[in-house]
């Protein structure tokens, strides 16, 4: 075993609270879509691969203008035997040999199926067999050999010669180098049908199962026509197989026509594998790749690197290598622009950086002339200001874009231009109620400051490599300011450094990264932003008079590209939420933990009461943050019938700030990990909630005890339950769900007033004072037992329920 | 087309032309003043053969094709050996050789105890390919290696700080020394070590939440002025704010420096060699005297005026005579070959080596790492030379002495034949397999439909890069005849015995 999976299996016993330790308790989890989007006004089949996705009923989409339906669920498909060998042999033949129009394949199926394929093989047979069973019981036929139910040999009769060598080249990867993975195997294949006028960009896709809800996959709608990719396309575009199943046909294939422009390429890469798609160009073409890869499985927990790290190459007919690239700017997403060097065929490769691959590398390359913002000053505007920012980029005939700055909640955006060869990119900007201002150059030098008057946002550029820009403020003694930097969150590649000196030069305080994070978790705004570059400082003025703000890069680069937002401000406190996960299963009448974090900012400390915007009778349970405290675990309790589930649910958070009541929307989010370690907060569109059927005589199970439990620090105290055990007392488990550090389980006992445990806080590891909540499961355990009466095999482990959040207290002193 | 021309003319001269040593260019003048001084006689120059091989060998990592032999060998123009040579600097395979050569003295491996981890890597050795093949001028290309900032990923020139066994001072500058001045710090006085050490004291290094993503940069916490000492014991004093590795670079890439350019035309000659006109090349000092200097000098001064441009100074020594003497000796002096009397035979490095193998027999290896997940598969197409990273390796590799890539010395590539070597060779089922079952091999058996005379001349071609002699067509005649078995296993004798000839594994 590789050190790499010991740390994975001890990553996993280690951190629960994941995707991981969902999938522990067999909740349905969809990995990757594949193609991760189509065209607007196609319908199309794709397959969603996961894990306990087992009876798929229902597909629910975000946004509008996009329907899905399940079309089946198909078991992991390893290998084809050895009588199915035989017969893959037989049938190839016969269908390449029919298409060279030497002679019609013996076994072809007549049904025309149109652009559409069929599903022949599992029908057909499966009828067949129907009739036998009903036979004579005597002489049991012998199994005829059938074809998977697969949709790679659906409409087998009707492939294509390129169709044939690319189900081959299929079958030989997985001969070849796949490694075994659980967590992609099955496979639940979708048609999704897309409204002409359905708006293009990023939806989420969702697949109801009978056991739940998954998780949400990103899947994009588009404008441009898509293809799939056809293995063999390794070394060329169009690639000979290299055995190929004694069909030597499939050795010299017909030539394909190469692909027109634009177009989206959609593909997967397996282990080893590159891809390559052949397209013509003319002179002079300002041509733009762009890859969407980890936009669409922004992380991946059991990979390292922790996302598919996909490269662009582009080639001429000649096989030279014209352009290359592995990312753009920091995005691990490579984007290409080439302008075209002669008229001429082209292809373009992808393949994984360091030639992994897998189900989930699933990527979409959109290749044409499509606009693309690479640069854009300002970053942003004052709310209710008119607001035109000046972009820079490839095929962008206008170079202002209007921002949309009506007031609401500070904040970042997201916008694009809308032009007639189509949308550009989507670019991130900032809207907040402050006054702005322009930097104006020079400025890098104390005595070439701008004095500034508080508050204030500055809109300005690290123009060039080892640029600085400085300010000038006014304080007093003892006053708090706070300067916030924002350009990485809004796609700069500034790297910022803030610097604040005194007059006489002295350095009051420095800051180069700020990181909201909570040991491993990564708090940040954006959720796919993996260096938290933006500087942050407060300052707390040790005298009055003038100081200065150095704004530089760190790592000395500089361009146009490098804009950036500085917020020099008094504090402002305020907070934002974000809940996890944004898919909920939970039975009718029951209770299901979530866990809430907060991002504080500006020193804002205090209590956060979070609760159900419109309750649509859920109840959430232990809905206060404390002061202090940076996250809770809490409890929603479904009703015990709810007519339309999965529901959208909304969440919000009060909190009292300089005498208002300030409220924000609690924002879904997925706390996913990557690579075995980091795990991060990517916010999602919606909260759904699946409430499958309860029981409505279900006695519930409650806490006696008084509330929040009060637990010594060093000691431990009681929580008494009530609930109906039946004479199961002995099988009955308690197990609490991730506790702080510092708390854990005591003796659990049963006596005359019902189920007993102690909770203890040990010393020095929980703070005294410390307040949050415990979940708390109920489980029961029981061994199957044999004849003999005695156990056998592995002891089942059954969650009878979920105990509303408990508050806790942790005290100084001894309580009985 | 392969059935054409199947003899030369008259019998074959494997390894000699004859002919007095007459100068190609200022070199050989230098040269040959010295070993007359020495009363050294210079061996006679190669035969178009010999230099065909060595040059392909030498130049792109690559054995000539059977067919590039014929038209080399037919070729009956003056200066075809400087066309070849220029030819083979726009071959694809010599970015990918050179890239190699480049990599193993910076290091690059994802592995303990470098630990760049392989999405650096990939990056890092992309990033020296693209400097190869755009054939960036020396001095921008060390600049680079030497001053940028930034993060591993995206500007992957800083990996250069990060594949050094320790991020201290003194563990930087040691390799920086020995990179780019061919000089080993251990050597040099604690005082002067520590004063040339603060150029890079001020480096610094973040982590962010991308799986082994680093970002190195001038450290901005340090913001006094510093004192530092520059190899040639000249102080400076560097402002606060200013990266002192740029005022390091700044003194290091000039023309007066005697290190920096004196360095790269001494690799560049052992490279080409097998041993610098310093040795080892790697341990320039003052108590180790260059052999032939006035060679060194003409070379750095060269390098200067074509701009740092590498391939001038390749192209001045590939068409020397003394490049192109046979690799048999005129002289029995003990400082011959240390003196370049004649061309050092040395074995093919191990990457050479499989890929010679796999040439001739048009078979491939495969290699995969573990480190990544899912794990790394190498197409099979790659030739092992395009092996970006030193964890990446096989049995073979190892055993044939392929560097660790842990120091950067010159002296990690271990070319010394062992018994285990030879053994493999002789008696193992990956050779035995690669003879019997690859389908160029078993294509031009095929191919010969059982004519001795075109099959030994076939194998001659592919495996030795020339025809046989007559002595050695009589031999393999007789060997075929007294056999009672098959002609394809008489065909597989003689290409295992010439596999196992020193004439194949070895450069000449």
């Amino acid at each position: 075993m590789s050190w790499i999976r010991i740390l994975f299996f001890t990553v996993l016993l280690a951190a629960p609270g994941t995707a991981w330790s969902q999938a522990t308790v067999r909740s349905p989890h969809i990995g990757y879509l594949y193609p991760g989007g189509g065209q607007q006004g196609r319908t199309l089949w794709i397959t969603a691969g996961g894990q306990y996705l087992r009876d798929p009923q229902k597909i629910y989409v975000t946004g509008k203008g996009v329907r899905a339906s399940v079309i089946q669920y198909m078991r992991p498909f390893r290998n084809l035997n050895g009588d199915q060998r035989r017969l893959f042999r037989k049938r190839l033949k016969e269908v390449a040999e029919s298409r060279l129009g030497q002679r019609k394949p013996k076994s072809a199926s007549p049904k025309k199926t149109g652009a559409r394929p069929t599903r022949t093989e599992g029908k057909k047979k499966k009828g067949k067999k129907g009739k036998k069973a009903k036979g004579k019981k005597a002489a049991a036929p012998p199994k005829e050999p059938k074809l998977p139910d697969h949709p790679l040999f659906y409409g087998f009769d009707n492939k294509s010669l390129r169709q044939l060598a690319h189900i081959v080249a299929v079958l030989q990867q997985v001969r070849g180098k796949r490694q075994i993975n659980r967590q992609l195997a099955e496979v639940v294949l979708i048609r999704i049908s897309i409204d002409l006028d359905a708006p293009p960009g990023e939806r989420e896709l969702r697949i109801g199962t009978g056991t739940g809800l998954t998780n949400p996959m990103t899947f994009q709608v588009g404008v441009v026509p898509e293809v799939r990719e056809l293995e063999p396309n390794d070394r060329r575009a169009n690639d000979t197989v290299r055995n190929p199943e004694g069909v030597a046909v499939l050795r010299r294939l017909p030539r394909a026509r190469p692909l027109s422009l634009p177009v989206v390429l959609n593909g997967q890469i397996m282990p080893g594998d590159v891809d390559r798609f052949r397209f013509r160009a003319l002179k002079g073409q300002p041509l733009v790749v762009e890859t969407q890869a980890r936009k669409l499985i922004p992380y991946l927990a059991d990979a390292v690197p922790g996302w598919f790290q996909a490269t662009l190459a582009l080639y001429d007919a000649e096989g030279n290598e014209v352009a290359y690239v592995d990312g753009y700017r920091f995005h691990p997403d490579p984007v290409l622009f080439c302008r075209i060097p002669h008229d001429g065929e082209y292809e373009v490769e992808i393949r994984d950086a360091i030639y992994r691959g897998r189900e989930d590398f699933v990527y979409r390359i959109t290749v044409g002339e499509q606009p693309f913002i690479t640069q854009m000053f300002p970053l942003g505007g004052r709310a209710g200001v008119e607001t035109h920012a000046t972009v820079r980029g490839w095929n962008l005939p206008e170079t202002q874009l209007p921002l949309d700055t009506k007031p609401g909640v500070p904040g970042i955006r997201k916008t694009r231009l809308e032009l007639r060869n189509g949308p550009s990119n989507p670019v991130a900007y900032a809207v907040d109620s402050l006054p702005e201002c322009l930097e104006s150059e020079p400025n890098d030098t104390p005595v070439d400051a701008r004095t500034l008057r508080l508050p204030t946002i500055i809109n300005g550029r690290i123009g060039r490599p080892g640029d600085v820009d400085v300010f000038r403020i006014r304080g007093h003694r003892r006053q708090k300011i706070v300067a916030e930097v924002f350009a990485r969150r809004l796609d700069s590649p500034l790297d910022s450094l803030l610097r604040v000196t005194d007059a006489s030069g002295r350095v009051v305080a420095w800051n180069d990264d700020h990181v909201l994070k909570d040991g491993h978790l990564h708090k940040d705004l954006v959720g796919l932003v993996t260096h938290h570059a933006d500087a942050y400082l407060t300052i707390d003025l040790p005298k009055g008079g003038i100081f200065y703000i150095h704004l530089s890069d760190v790592q000395r680069h500089g361009s146009e590209a490098h804009a950036y937002r500085l917020r020099l401000t008094l504090p402002q406190p305020d907070f934002s939420l974000r809940m996890t996960p944004s898919s909920i299963t939970v039975r009718g009448g029951e209770i299901v933990p979530i866990h809430v974090h907060v991002l504080r900012k500006d020193g804002f400390n205090g209590p956060v009461r979070v609760g159900l915007k419109k309750a649509l009778g859920f109840k959430l349970i232990g809905g206060l943050i404390p002061t202090g405290c940076n996250h809770m675990r809490m409890t929603l309790k479904a009703p015990i019938q709810v007519d339309d589930s999965p529901v959208i649910l909304d969440l919000e958070g009060r909190a009292r700030i300089n005498r208002r009541v300030v409220r924000h929307r609690v924002v879904p989010a997925e706390d996913m990990m990557q690579a075995f370690l980091y795990r991060h907060l990517v916010p999602s569109k919606e909260l759904r909630v699946a409430v499958t059927p309860g029981q409505r005589k279900s006695s519930p199970i409650t806490v006696v005890s008084r509330m929040p439990i009060r637990i010594p620090s060093g000691g431990s105290a009681r929580v008494r339950i009530k609930g109906r055990w039946g004479r199961v007392t002995k099988e009955i488990q308690v197990n609490l769900k991730d506790p702080p550090k510092g708390l854990s389980l005591g003796k659990v006992t049963f006596g005359r007033r019902g189920l007993t445990f102690r909770v203890k806080a040990e010393k020095g590891k929980v703070p005294v004072g410390f307040t949050g909540s415990l979940i708390v499961r109920i489980y029961r355990v029981s061994a199957p037992k044999g004849k003999d009466g005695k156990p056998t095999g592995q002891p089942r482990r059954t969650l009878i329920g979920i105990l509303p959040a408990i508050p806790i207290k942790v005290t100084g002193r001894r309580v009985l | 087309m392969w059935t054409c021309s199947l003899t030369p003319a008259q019998d074959v001269k494997p390894f000699d032309s004859g002919g007095s040593f007459e100068a190609h260019n200022r070199i050989d003048t230098l040269v040959m003043a010295t070993l007359k001084e020495k009363k050294i006689q210079p061996a006679d120059l190669c035969s178009d053969a010999v230099f065909l091989r060595r040059v392909f060998l030498d130049m792109i990592g690559t054995l000539p094709e059977p067919q590039e032999v014929r038209w080399f060998l037919k070729d009956r123009k003056e200066g075809k050996r400087a066309a070849l040579i220029d030819a083979l600097f726009k071959r694809k395979e010599f970015i990918t050789y050179w890239t190699l050569k480049w990599c193993d003295l910076l290091r690059v491996k994802a592995e303990f105890p470098i630990n760049l981890w392989p999405n650096a890597v990939q990056a890092y050795e992309r990033w020296i390919r693209d400097a190869v093949r755009t054939n960036k001028p020396y001095d921008a290309f060390a600049r680079e290696l030497l001053t940028t900032s930034g993060s591993n990923f995206v500007y992957p020139e800083v990996n250069f700080y990060r594949a050094i066994q320790g991020k201290k001072p003194s563990a930087i500058a040691g390799a920086v020394a020995l990179t780019f001045m061919g000089v080993r710090l251990d050597k040099w006085p604690k005082p002067r070590r520590s004063g040339f050490e603060a150029f890079f004291s001020r480096l610094a290094y973040k982590t962010t939440a991308e799986w082994k993503e680093e970002i190195v940069y001038p450290d901005p916490a340090q913001m006094q002025p510093l004192r530092a000492v520059f190899p040639d014991f000249t102080m400076v004093r560097v402002p606060p704010g200013d990266d002192p590795r740029i005022v390091f670079a700044d003194w290091l890439i000039t023309e007066k420096n005697p290190w920096f350019a004196r360095n790269i035309v001494n690799r560049i000659w052992s490279w080409l060699f097998g041993r610098g006109i310093i040795h080892e090349p790697d341990d320039i000092r003052p108590d180790n005297p260059p052999v032939h200097p006035q060679v060194l000098t003409y070379l750095e001064k060269e390098l200067a005026q074509a701009g740092y441009d590498l391939r001038h100074v390749f192209r001045l020594i590939l068409n020397s005579r003394t490049y192109q003497q046979s690799p048999v000796p005129r002289s029995d002096h003990p400082d011959a070959e240390a003196l370049f009397a004649h061309y050092p035979v040395r074995r093919l490095g191990a990457e050479v080596l499989i890929d010679a193998l796999c040439q001739i027999s048009g078979t491939s290896e495969r290699y995969s790492s573990a480190i990544p997940e899912p794990f790394t598969f190498i197409p099979e197409a790659h030739r092992t030379i395009r092996l970006a990273d030193g964890s990446i390796t096989s049995k073979f590799l190892e055993m044939f002495g392929r560097p660790a890539r842990d120091s950067g010395l010159e002296s990690e590539r271990n070319n010394k034949p062992t018994d285990a070597q030879r053994l493999h060779l002789l008696n193992s089922s990956h050779v035995q397999r690669k003879i019997e079952r690859g389908w160029k091999l078993r294509q031009l058996i095929r191919r010969v439909r059982g004519d001795r005379r075109k099959l030994v001349t076939e194998v001659y071609l592919a495996i030795l890069s020339r025809y046989p002699t007559m002595t050695e067509r009589i031999l393999v005649s007789e060997h075929m005849r007294t056999r009672t078995t098959n002609f394809q296993r008489g065909a597989h004798d003689l290409i295992w015995a010439l596999v196992n000839s020193k004439e194949f594994l070895y450069r000449h």
